[in-house]
């Protein structure tokens, strides 16, 4: 490669890219060197792909996500909720997570030191009665052992995939006791369905699912899931 | 519970919730639509979680998601190629107060320019440039040669030049001092 003409476009970008051997690259330093319209065309290149580069640096991710609001000072900005969308998602999450508990072992080493206080975010992904009936016992327990102060339990009660019917006004078979635990523990639990998942049944299934007014919407129960980990929000899934 | 899969998922997560808004800028980068990106990133994660499992070198991850999100977007319009597409929408009106300034209307341009590039194209630019994606990942990523890599990155590029020098006539007078020649 010792003439211009014989530098393609393709190779042009390749070199800007630096996926060129060194050979190659320096081949076109040397050609570059003595040629002003390529060391002009290279320019062009180069500015165009730090436009783009420039142009999407600030776009910002997920800005319409729904946040749920903070019910406790204590909660934050972190208010968010966890999880899930379809369902068995969470069998790769959840296994090596979460081992069968008794309450007490949600217990130990979980949360910030500083506050002493546990924070579990149960899942709901499949329309199972019976284990979110589980959920709800396993949720009472922790928030029945708040006596105020700092040191409050946080729950959080997440459905998608099908167990979004769980929290639905017309088909939940618990509206009752989560209208009883919502207004008993205001401060300390929140129910969130995920709207990923009611747009997709809607999509899908021309179906409209109506959640209860307690629940709060949260746009993607997989990537709040990701947050609360993150957070160190114990995960407990059905 | 066995401390090497702990840790190997814990990983993971931390690796997952790092990449979200990298998922999520590419997605838009592709559709332009805020929505619909967000559904890609959605969707995408999920499946990465259900197969996370599968994955055995972590050094793949990422290349392995947007592998992942690239088939979620094939999935997503072929579901409504019938009625609908994407190459198509008219571009959505993004002007905000903030347009106003300079900056911001240059970004507009540039978005503009690249959502008006061919679907392959425009896929293979921002794999590139927004990503730094090697060229034998991006070609792993689309399932396509090294070589319809190069040349798609070419001529998106070229088309960009063309188009932002189009739009933007000020542009000329730096093409004036530095004459862009086509080589070959």
């Amino acid at each position: 490669m010792t003439e211009t003409d014989k530098i393609s476009d393709e190779m042009l970008n390749a070199f800007i890219d630096h996926e060129l051997s060194d050979d190659d690259m320096m081949q076109i330093y040397m050609t570059m060197s003595k040629d002003a319209d390529l060391r002009a065309h290279v320019c062009e290149l180069r500015a165009t792909r730090d436009l783009v580069r420039s142009a999407y640096r600030v776009t910002s991710p997920l800005g319409k996500t729904q946040r749920l609001p903070s019910r406790a000072p204590t909660w934050g900005l972190a208010a968010a909720v966890a999880l899930l969308s379809t369902g068995g998602l969470l069998g790769w999450l959840a296994h090596p997570l979460w081992q069968p508990p008794a309450t007490s072992a949600l217990v130990a080493g979980v949360d910030d030191p500083s506050a002493s206080r546990i924070r579990v975010v149960f899942h709901a992904s499949r329309n199972d009665a019976d284990a979110f009936a589980q959920i709800l016992d396993e949720a009472e327990t922790l928030l029945r052992a708040n006596h105020g102060g700092r040191a409050a339990n946080l729950v959080r009660i997440v459905a998608n995939g099908e167990g979004l019917y769980l929290l639905s006004a017309r088909t939940s078979p618990f509206k009752n006791r989560i209208q009883r635990l919502n207004a008993q523990h205001k401060n300390h639990v929140v129910f969130a369905g995920c709207s990923q998942t009611r747009k997709r049944m809607k999509r899908e299934r021309g179906e409209s699912i109506e959640l209860l007014p307690e629940v709060f919407m949260v746009n993607s129960g997989v990537i709040e899931l990701l947050e609360l980990q993150e957070q160190g929000w114990r995960y407990m899934p059905i | 519970m066995n401390p090497f899969h702990f840790v190997r998922h814990s990983e993971i997560r931390k690796r997952l919730s790092a990449i979200r808004p990298r998922l999520y800028r590419t997605a838009f980068a592709w559709t332009h639509d805020r929505d619909l990106a967000e559904d890609l990133t959605h969707d995408t994660l999920v499946k990465a979680l259900q197969g996370a499992r599968h994955l055995r070198d972590l050094k793949a991850l990422d290349a392995w998601l947007f592998r992942i999100m690239t088939n979620c977007r094939h999935d997503h319009f072929r579901k409504q190629a019938a009625t609908d597409d994407i190459d198509n929408h008219e571009l959505i009106d993004e002007h905000t107060p903030e347009t106003q300034s300079g900056e911001r209307e240059l970004i507009r341009m540039v978005r503009d320019a690249v959502q008006a590039l061919p679907e392959t194209h425009r896929q293979t630019l921002t794999l590139v440039d927004l990503e730094g994606f090697s060229y034998v990942e991006t070609a792993s990523i689309l399932g396509v040669p090294v070589g319809t890599v190069m040349s798609r990155l070419s001529r998106a590029r070229a088309r960009l030049r063309g188009i932002l020098t189009a739009a933007d006539p000020g542009a000329q007078s730096t093409s004036n001092t530095a004459r862009i020649r086509r080589i070959k």
